[in-house]
């Protein structure tokens, strides 16, 4: 059996979550909190070191529940790999405890944030083909592997690699333009509004209405309540309108159960549509970000290129567990629709009022989609396991034997690769 | 999509310290225009339709003379719902309220005037007398259909209720 005949081993460290698996599944196999934990003592070096150390490490949820006796890190932050012996050490554990696999015998996709620095990406290789002996290596950037992932929403002519990716998970939101498989990294967008925020709002709101849930149960039930009934509205005022008219279709009922047994009731209401209006209008939470998503994205988009744009405004892709509210994508395309239709207009007439003439060309309308799939929670590592699963990725991979001839520099640049199905 | 904004403006018949005048529909006596009874929305309907989205935002951009007098009723609105936070009884928050209703209240630009310089200060004596008899009728008339809306099944909705936490733009009438 030889090399190419195996899966391809396929992981995605996140800031908060490691998601791992084999190329060719839809989803990943193992999803673990990016953590580590290690005895405290044995960092010291105190004579104690009997070559057992490796054996008391965990990571992932185990990591968390041993936060009372080892000391937990975190090895990744913004990203971006910061502490490498860990990130080592998780890698080991990832490799033969979750997938079980021997290293030698599979080619291995990694994926990066955008504006990685060549520099990680020659210490990642030097640990995957010097620790592990990897046969073959491919580091993604996650935006382009988030657009891979919606190309299973479209018909074949379609699946381009040019679009403005939205990725939101539990800390931070970006918006990334990439055209033709590069990030166009003067463009890219930070939102300091994410999951996290929103679940903190939900928990605001209960907490004022006093619903009577325990204090520590709060935050817990706050996350619940955004992940199952949470979703986008059209209109605010309409929408608490449309609760006064038919409360009993639209509040919810969340039970849930005390330390001592006894259970509670609380009301869901408002918070279901109120949630996920924090990335329409920050404002309603936080007092110091206050731009609008749909307004940032149609910015990152302006900063770009100008032969660029209208292929970035034809497909905006989400990615991320917190776009996956109803309507998300149907109230963001709405809105940026508006955005760019009202600029156009004003644009001709101010070219009308300033020629002179009333005929003008008129510019063909710009087409704005935003797309939503079934793949989108998990959106990066699914696209790296697409991508990995074609013939294609096996060419643009770095092999062993170019390692053994050149060194880690060979991993400085991973040449984008357009599957062809 | 930012607050909502009145679109009344094209009603006004004339204005008081920024704050456009609006026909109402009501029995109370003074200076407004009077509605006749019927479907037709007037300012204190628009202003409690808007309320509970209008008060979570922080900033508000003044389009129109009547945006005033929508922001001053949504102060005023929330004010009201603080006022009924004490009481569970119909009754009770309609006494609380009509006494809330007839206090003396500042116009802008005098001593005790909480809500900065979104509103001018008058140019001239009428006008703030003018403010102050336009909005006693609005306060009065608000006061009641509130209540109507909080104590829609006879018992204080919650719902309503915990607006009173909320700020309107950062701020607060006392």
């Amino acid at each position: 059996m030889d090399i190419y005949s195996k899966p391809a081993c396929v992981i995605d460290n996140g800031t908060g979550y490691t998601k791992m698996g084999y190329a060719g599944n839809d989803t990943p196999q193992y999803i673990v909190p990016t953590a580590t934990a290690h005895k405290a003592s044995a960092a010291l070096g105190d004579g104690k070191r009997d070559g057992l150390d490796d054996l008391d490490f965990y990571i992932g949820n185990e990591a968390l529940q041993r936060a009372s006796t080892h000391q937990v890190g975190y090895p990744i932050r913004h990203g971006l790999i910061e502490d490498w012996d860990n990130m080592e050490r998780l890698w080991q554990q990832c490799i033969f405890k979750y997938l079980k696999c021997e290293p030698e015998e599979h080619y291995f996709m990694l994926t990066e944030p955008p504006l990685n620095t060549p520099e990680n990406r020659e210490y990642t290789a030097e640990i995957m083909f010097e620790t592990f002996g990897v046969p073959g290596l491919y580091i993604a950037v996650q935006a382009v592997m988030a657009l891979a992932a919606s190309w299973t929403s479209k018909s074949a002519a379609e699946r381009t690699l040019t679009g403005t990716v939205i990725d939101s998970g539990d800390g931070v939101t970006h918006v990334i333009p990439v055209a033709e498989g590069y990030v166009l990294g003067s463009a890219i967008k930070h939102i300091p509004l994410a999951g996290r925020d929103m679940t903190q709002f939900v928990m605001n709101l209960l907490r004022d209405r006093r619903e009577p849930v325990p204090p520590e149960d709060l935050l817990d039930v706050a996350r619940r309540v955004k992940e199952e009934h949470c979703y986008v509205s059209n209109d605010l005022a309409k929408e608490y309108a449309k609760y006064d008219a038919d409360p009993a279709k639209y509040l919810r009922m969340y039970r849930g159960e005390r330390k001592n047994g006894t259970s509670y009731e609380v009301q869901i209401g408002y918070e279901r549509f109120l949630g996920p209006e924090v990335f329409f209008n920050p404002e309603i939470f936080s007092s110091d970000f206050i731009t609008p998503l749909p307004e940032v994205v149609d910015e990152a988009i302006l900063k770009c290129p100008i032969d660029t744009r209208r292929g970035l405004y034809k497909n905006i892709v989400l990615s991320g567990g917190s776009t996956m509210f109803k309507d998300f994508g149907r109230r963001l395309q709405r809105d940026i629709k508006r955005r760019v239709d009202t600029r156009m207009e004003e644009n001709q007439a101010y070219m009308r009022s300033m020629s002179g003439l009333q005929q003008l060309t008129v510019p063909s309308p710009i087409e704005v989609n935003v797309v939503s799939h079934a793949q989108q929670r998990y959106a990066v590592w699914f696209g790296g396991a697409l991508l990995a699963s074609t013939p294609e990725f096996y060419s643009a991979c770095c092999t062993k034997a170019q390692y053994d001839e050149e060194g880690p520099r060979i991993a400085r640049h991973n040449p984008v690769f357009s599957a062809q199905f | 999509m930012p607050a909502y904004h009145s679109k009344l403006q094209g009603t006004s018949v004339g204005d008081a310290c920024g704050c456009a005048i609006l026909p109402l529909r009501t029995n109370l006596r003074g200076p407004a225009p009077i509605l006749p009874k019927g479907d037709q929305e007037d300012i204190i309907d628009e202003t409690l339709f808007y309320f509970r989205a209008n008060i979570m935002f922080r900033n508000f951009a003044v389009e129109s003379n009547a945006d005033r007098t929508l922001i001053y009723l949504t102060f005023y609105a929330q004010q009201c719902l603080r006022e009924m936070e004490k009481t569970d009884d119909k009754q009770a928050a309609n006494r609380a309220l009509n006494l809330l209703a007839n206090k003396t209240f500042a116009a802008p630009g005098e001593a005790g005037w909480q809500l900065g310089t979104i509103f001018p200060a008058p140019r001239v004596r009428d006008e703030a007398e003018m403010f102050k008899a336009y909005f006693k009728q609005c306060r009065e008339e608000l006061g009641t259909r509130l209540i109507e809306r909080v104590f829609a099944d006879g018992t204080k909705s919650k719902w309503w209720q915990f607006f009173s936490k909320r700020r309107f733009m950062g701020k607060e009438m006392q």
